[in-house]
C-alpha cells in the first residue's frame, strides 16, 4: 500500500490498475485492505481501477457489506486498460505503415 | 495580528477566476480553522467559481483538520466554487483512509494542471460545452475553443502582467 502510493506521488499517476488476476481466494482482512489502498489512492486524486476479481473475492467482498460503488471494476486486465485510456482521452490506433500480413 | 502571521503562511491567489490557495507550513487546529475561514471569505469576495487547495507540504493531517478540509469543499460548493484538493501526501492518504472519515465527496487531483483540468468547466463554462466528452479535457486546445473565452483569458493575464509590473517597479 505504501509503495504503491509513493510510486503515484513519485510518478504523478492519474490512474492506478490493480490486477488481482492471480488471486485465487481472499480473507476478510486482505479484501478490507484492498478497498483501503483504492480509497487511499482516489484520496490522492488517482483513479483506482481493479480487475481480475475472482468470483470468490466478489463474494467475500459483498459479504464484508463493502459499498463497492465508489470503486472502478473491470472483469479483465483489458477492459481496465480500456477504462485508463478512455479516462486519460488516449487511444490506440494502427499507422497503416507497417505492412499487413 | 494574530490573523495575519497565520494568513501569510498562507498564500491565496486568483488565477482565471480560480482560487488557489496553498499551505506552506503544517498545520494545527486554529491555523487551519483560520485558513477555512480566509479561504471562504476570499471566494465570496472574489467570486471564484473554482478552488484550488494545495496539502502537498502538509505532512500530519489529523481527523480534525481532514474534516474541516471536507467541510470548506462542502461550504464553497454551497458558494457556487468548486473546491479540488491537490497533492495529498501518500502518507497523509493512508491515515485519512485508517480514520475511516467519509471523504468519498470529495475532489482531489495529483498534480496542479490535473485540478485545473477538472475545474475547467466550471472556470470557462463556454468552453466546457464545446468540449463536453471527458476525453478531451486532455487537450489544451481548448482553452482558445472560443473567440470569448480568448478574451477574457488575454484580459487576466495583461492584469496579471499588469500587476506584476507594479511589483517590480516599486521594488526597484
Amino acid at each position: 500500500m505504501d509503495s504503491m502510493l509513493t510510486k503515484v506521488a513519485e510518478t504523478e499517476s492519474r490512474v492506478v490498475i490493480l490486477d488481482i488476476e492471480g488471486v485465487e481466494t481472499v480473507d476478510t482482512a486482505v479484501a478490507n485492505h484492498l478497498i483501503k489502498i483504492t480509497q487511499a489512492t482516489q484520496l490522492m486524486g488517482c483513479t483506482c481501477i481493479v480487475s481480475g476479481i475472482s468470483p470468490a473475492i466478489a463474494q467475500t467482498l459483498v459479504q464484508l457489506g463493502i459499498p463497492l460503488s465508489s470503486v472502478v471494476t473491470r472483469a479483465t486486465l483489458r477492459d481496465a486498460v480500456l477504462y485508463a485510456f478512455n479516462t486519460l482521452g488516449l487511444d490506440v490506433k494502427a499507422t497503416g505503415t507497417t505492412a499487413r500480413t | 495580528m494574530d490573523d495575519e502571521t497565520v494568513f501569510s503562511r498562507t498564500g491565496m491567489h486568483v488565477m482565471h477566476g480560480c482560487l488557489i490557495v496553498s499551505i506552506q507550513s503544517e498545520l494545527h487546529d486554529e491555523a487551519a480553522h483560520q485558513v477555512q475561514k480566509d479561504v471562504l471569505s476570499r471566494v465570496h469576495e472574489s467570486g471564484a467559481k473554482g478552488v484550488i487547495l494545495d496539502l502537498s507540504t502538509v505532512e500530519i493531517m489529523d481527523s480534525y483538520i481532514a474534516r474541516l478540509f471536507a467541510d470548506t469543499s462542502r461550504i464553497t460548493s454551497i458558494l457556487g466554487a468548486r473546491t479540488v484538493l491537490v497533492g495529498i501526501r501518500p502518507a497523509v492518504a493512508i491515515a485519512l483512509t485508517d480514520l475511516d472519515l467519509s471523504l468519498t465527496d470529495i475532489r482531489t487531483a495529483v498534480t496542479l494542471e490535473h485540478a485545473f483540468q477538472l475545474l475547467e468547466p466550471f472556470i470557462w463554462p463556454g468552453a466546457a460545452a464545446t468540449t463536453s466528452a471527458d476525453n478531451e479535457a486532455m487537450s489544451c486546445d481548448n482553452l482558445d475553443s472560443s473567440n470569448e473565452d480568448r478574451q477574457t483569458f488575454d484580459l487576466d493575464r495583461e492584469r496579471e502582467d499588469a500587476d506584476l509590473n507594479d511589483v517590480l517597479n516599486y521594488e526597484h
